[in-house]
């Protein structure tokens, strides 16, 4: 049955709707009657108000309801039907343009019951709606196909290797169970052995732990779905825009899987260890700026705040003008690898004392931009300190994409019924059915649907039926 | 002769179970209807194994019952042996079966055509079916006989070019001892319908004079019947066993010696059988490493000795056939009274025909039955009714009445059938059904009941039985959750007495009855009488409220459906001018032309990015 995947309106919908790499702001939009309900769960607006004014900005903190820890700081506006795009309710949540913080607050939303969408909803249901015009009918049709193609490619490519590998074993392991079920309870008068429900239950025990170890790399995974953004910061001239230049030669030939990834002299996009980097170039930190400068050096500052990474760059030359106490305030720390660049300059042992000054502590590579000596050295310290330990991509698969995720966690629920079923005496074979069935739909929607007429296939295949 | 001085509004051609179930619709819906036949001694004949239901098929009997149709009476008055397979399965998978006394089982149902009103039964071979502008106009008969009709059902089953096969002598005919019919093929084809070719087989009949029943184990039926119908009170006649005995090595190793003279083998016969009722000879070939394969003894009737060996259909050569049995335990000295044989015939591709069991292509030309593909007594009957059903509709201007796959293993198998087609006899499972939960053979009564009254097929007085009864669960389970278990001395001490864990907060009835070892037979000893409701509402309960949070988890996913099902496309949709959609889906939505937006999502290879695209055209021309 092809359920889940059809387009059912009427429900609530979410999707990002920047795509990754464009602009400082990530927004959230959110459509349908639960909007404003879903809104006002996770939004805490800095001034609280009774009730949201229809199309109003609110400035305030998106928090995690599980724990009320603050996700980030957010704009929301809330933008009643009929006057939408979609003439639904519509919520938008304006939040840091990092791809970390648009993903959580897409999980938050995800987890207060509302869908993602499909490829094209928020089209279609503008269209649905009488939003557009019904002259534009053909190329709404055509949006829809277009971009479900698209995420179609994507999703398969997501899909790619070790992935699929992985689901297609549980669901291989659903089919024979399920086999062996609907055989036991169609063919009551054949001479089948009864099934050994012990051995059914630790099957599907072991594909409950194997079904929650995928879905938990959802959480690890972020890198790898969303990439990251990096950003090269430091005082100017220390030699930022050389080391972007140097870092993107260096792996121009690996192009990003991104759609929609903007290329410009600010901005480049790579693949370290597997994970779409955005690299930044931002304008040189200093504090006798004139009015011009200075508002560049603010939005540096706050492109370095939000980002996921920090290469701290420093000339060698000057290592003991840099005031790392001011450094330290704006610099994330877990998240900021300090490059000394121009080493060329110095020599090794003026260098040795230099490094002294730095707090300790802090991770640093000895680099010069101009010879490309020690780069090398920082692509694997950058990939070192991006990963962790955390995930091995060749070694394992990971769940990246949220849809995926939700049909994973539909599958464990369902697993986890059967298991109870499994276990009760006399074993109610429709109720035990009627898991594995579900587990199994939920896989269909990341691998395609399994018939009916394929489990008889199986069953005709294997037991000799026919009395 | 020429034409017939009356005019009927239904013919239906042939009178197996599809056609006495569509026949007897019709004339209770007041319409005038004849049923010809080729044979009149062999009206509901059970051309292979006499007996009526099984998995899912005891679900479409009882659907067919609580239409108003005859197959579940006919069946209790005539059943010898009847059994609820999957008792301790759970609901959704029990099903009834029970051995046919196949004489009196066709006696019976000749007796109701003729006593029913509004029906003529005549024994004729339809050579031709009539049509002008794409609309039917009557028959035509072997004897030149026209037969004027505003509709025509054609119920023929393996009869269109029948082709049997013992050894590899082929002989023409629908049915050991009965005729083929030739020119109704050609009649159809002519018409614009697409034939193909199926093959099915039955076993040998064996004299039960001359088997050694000692020493078989025997399988008794149940000891307190459940009839099928639910007008039915109860099962009075009496019952006999059945016996079961098995293959052996050598049983397998003269099926193998004898797969030379198997037309299946030699490639003699080109049609497609089923995979679920493969020949004894397939079985052996197929599945080598077993070592014995099953067979069941079973009465054909009680006025013959003639015994169906159900588990060996086969169309070895006779010296074979009676070869092989020979080395069966019990059945050393057997002999046999008809050979086995396996039968080729036309079929109709079912994907030319519309949800209403009508032809796409011929205005009130209704086909129902084994000449749709299907395979089943009950399969037949199920769509016997609702072509009935849907002719007089057709007739009358009224809403054809279309199941859904959530209403009944009915609308399954007519869905699958017009949506899917099949390339095999096809056979009902309850595999098939994706809202198995729901379509359980004790509820089809509170499912259909008010279907069958609206048709007319329903007396009031049943009808006002169906309602109460479901008034009476609802009141039950709503006292349920209204009255409270606490955890006092006297409470404690009854649930010790009757075997069940004290409790250790008060409760509810129904969450009492959720525990597995639990029932409703337990109320009346913690003060709940059963009375004044019947054993019929208690079981109701009792599943509802045990299944409840699987049933909902299965009417929330047919209610989100629901929107699809109610989005219907216009009968002069154009697909291949649709954009937004592939070129495959285009042609696959001309070919089956869907009803609705559920079905069109139903096709094999229709994305859910096509159905987005159906909706916004649907849109488009809703709003023209």
């Amino acid at each position: 049955m092809k359920v889940p995947a059809l387009p059912l309106d009427g429900d609530t919908i979410v999707a990002v709707s920047t795509p990754f790499g464009v602009g400082g702001i990530g927004i959230v939009r959110i459509s349908g009657p639960a909007a404003e309900k879903t809104a006002a769960q996770l939004f805490h607006p800095k001034t609280p108000s009774e009730r949201f004014t229809s199309h109003q900005f609110y400035y305030g903190h998106i928090c995690d309801p599980r724990d009320n820890s603050v996700v980030d700081e957010a704009l929301m506006v809330l933008m009643r039907a009929p006057k939408t795009y979609t003439r639904e309710d519509i919520v938008e949540i304006h939040c840091h343009g990092g791809a970390l913080p648009v993903r959580r607050i897409l999980e938050l939303v995800v987890s207060r019951g509302v869908r993602p969408a499909e490829p094209g909803e928020f089209t279609r249901r503008a269209f649905m709606n009488g939003r557009i015009d019904l002259v534009q009918a053909e190329a709404v049709a055509d949006i829809v196909e277009a971009k479900s193609a698209t995420a179609l490619r994507f999703a398969q490519r997501q899909l790619d290797g070790g992935l699929s590998q992985e689901i297609r074993g549980v669901r291989e392991t659903l089919k024979d169970l399920l086999m062996e079920m609907e055989a036991w309870l169609d063919f009551p008068e054949e001479d089948l052995p009864d099934p050994d429900f012990d051995r059914i239950r630790g099957r599907i025990e072991e594909m409950i732990g194997a079904v929650r170890e995928l879905s938990a790399t959802y959480a690890e995974a972020h890198l790898y779905r969303d990439g990251v953004s990096l950003v090269i910061g430091g005082r100017p001239n220390v030699g930022k825009s050389t080391l972007l230049n140097v870092l993107v030669g260096k792996e121009r030939a690996i192009v990003s899987p991104l759609p929609g990834t903007t290329r410009d002299y600010l901005e480049e996009s790579v693949v370290l260890a597997g994970i779409p980097v955005r690299m930044i170039d931002t304008a040189g930190l200093r504090e006798d700026a004139g009015e011009i400068e200075a508002r560049g050096v603010a939005f540096a500052r706050r492109q370095i705040e939000t980002a996921d990474f920090l290469l701290y760059v420093v000339d060698a030359t000057r290592l003991e003008s840099e005031r790392w106490g001011r450094v330290a305030d704006f610099a994330p720390a877990g998240r900021t690898l300090v490059v000394i660049n121009k080493i060329d300059l110095v020599p090794a042992a003026a260098l040795e004392s230099g490094m002294g000054s730095l707090p300790p502590g802090v991770p640093r590579v000895a680099v010069s931009a101009l010879y490309r000596t020690g780069i090398e050295n920082l692509g694997e310290e950058i990939e070192r300190q991006l990963t962790g330990d955390k995930l091995d991509l060749d070694s394992r698969a990971v769940i990246t994409n949220v849809r995926h995720r939700q049909a994973l966690e539909r599958c464990l629920d369902a697993l986890e019924r059967a298991a109870g079923q499994a276990s009760a005496r006399p074993v109610p074979g429709d109720l035990l059915a009627a898991d594995l069935r579900h587990a199994l739909r939920a896989l269909g929607e990341i691998l395609g649907e399994t018939t009916p007429e394929e489990i008889l296939r199986g069953i005709f295949d294997t037991f000799c039926i026919g009395k | 002769m020429g034409e017939y001085p009356k005019t009927y509004e239904v013919v239906v051609i042939g009178a197996g179970h599809a056609g006495c179930e569509a026949a007897l619709a019709t004339a209770r819906m007041g319409l005038s209807t004849l049923l010809l036949t080729a044979n009149l001694d062999t009206i509901a004949q059970m051309s292979c194994n006499p007996a009526i239901g099984g998995l899912a098929k005891g679900q479409l009997v009882r659907e067919v019952d609580a239409l108003g149709g005859e197959m579940a009476r006919c069946i209790d008055r005539t059943g010898i042996q009847f059994r609820l397979l999957n008792r301790r399965k759970g609901p959704a998978v029990r099903s009834s079966r029970a051995q046919a006394d196949r004489y009196e089982y066709r006696r019976y149902m000749k007796r109701v055509l003729e006593e029913q009103e509004n029906l003529d039964l005549k024994q004729a071979i339809v050579e031709r079916i009539v049509a002008g502008e794409g609309r039917v106009c009557g028959v035509e008969t072997e004897h030149g006989v026209y037969f004027p009709s505003k509709t025509v059902i054609v119920t023929t089953g393996t009869f269109l070019r029948g082709l049997m096969h013992v050894g590899l002598r082929q002989q023409e005919g629908g049915r050991a001892g009965d005729v083929c019919v030739k020119g109704l093929s050609a009649s159809l084809e002519s018409l614009g319908l697409r034939l193909g070719r199926l093959k099915t087989g039955t076993p040998p009949r064996l004299d039960g004079g001359t088997i050694d029943f000692e020493g078989l184990e025997p399988q008794y039926g149940d000891e307190n019947p459940r009839p099928f119908s639910f007008t039915t009170r109860e099962i009075t006649r009496p019952q006999v066993p059945c016996h079961i005995t098995y293959t052996s090595e050598r049983t397998h190793e003269i099926i193998r010696a004898g797969l030379d003279c198997s037309p299946l083998y030699t490639g003699v016969i080109k049609g497609t059988g089923p995979r679920y009722c493969p020949s004894i000879e397939d079985k052996v070939v197929r599945f080598p490493e077993k070592v014995r394969h099953q067979i069941f003894l079973e009465p054909e009737s009680m006025e013959t000795r003639e015994i169906y060996p159900n588990g060996v259909p086969t169309s070895l050569s006779l010296d074979t056939q009676i070869r092989f049995l020979r080395t069966i335990p019990g059945l050393e000295r057997v002999e046999i009274m008809r050979p086995g044989y396996a039968v080729e015939y036309d079929f109709a591709f079912p994907t030319q025909l519309k949800p209403t069991l009508e032809s796409k292509q011929v205005t009130n030309l209704f086909l129902a039955g084994q000449v749709n593909g299907t395979s089943g007594y009950e399969e037949a009957a199920a769509q016997g009714i609702m072509a009935g059903i849907n002719a007089a509709a057709s007739l009358r201007g009224e809403e054809p009445l279309i199941l859904g796959r959530s209403d009944a293993y009915i609308g399954v198998l007519i869905d699958d059938l017009v949506t899917h087609g099949t390339n095999e006899p096809y056979r009902m499972f309850t595999s098939r059904a994706e809202y198995r939960l729901l379509l359980r053979e004790d509820n089809a009564d509170l499912r259909l009941f008010e279907k069958g009254y609206e048709r007319g097929l329903l007396s009031r007085e049943r009808y006002e039985a169906c309602a109460r009864k479901k008034r009476q669960i609802a009141a039950v389970l709503e006292m349920l959750s209204e009255r409270r278990l606490k955890p006092d001395p006297p409470t404690q001490a009854r649930l010790r007495e009757i075997g069940q864990a004290p409790l250790k907060q008060p409760v509810n009835l129904k969450q009492f009855l959720r525990r597995p070892s639990a029932g409703v037979a337990h109320l009346p000893l913690l003060g709940i009488p059963m009375e004044p409701f019947d054993a019929g509402v208690w079981e109701e309960v009792e599943i509802q409220v045990k299944y409840e949070s699987y049933i909902e988890r299965e009417i929330e996913e047919v209610e989100r459906l629901r929107k699809f099902e109610n989005l219907a496309f216009p009968e002069d949709m154009r697909y291949r001018d649709l954009s937004g959609l592939s070129r495959e889906v285009q042609e696959k939505l001309e070919q089956i032309r869907p009803v609705n937006l559920g079905q069109a999502s139903r096709i094999s290879g229709v994305t859910p990015a096509a159905i987005a695209s159906l909706m916004i055209h649907l849109k488009k021309r809703g709003s023209r």
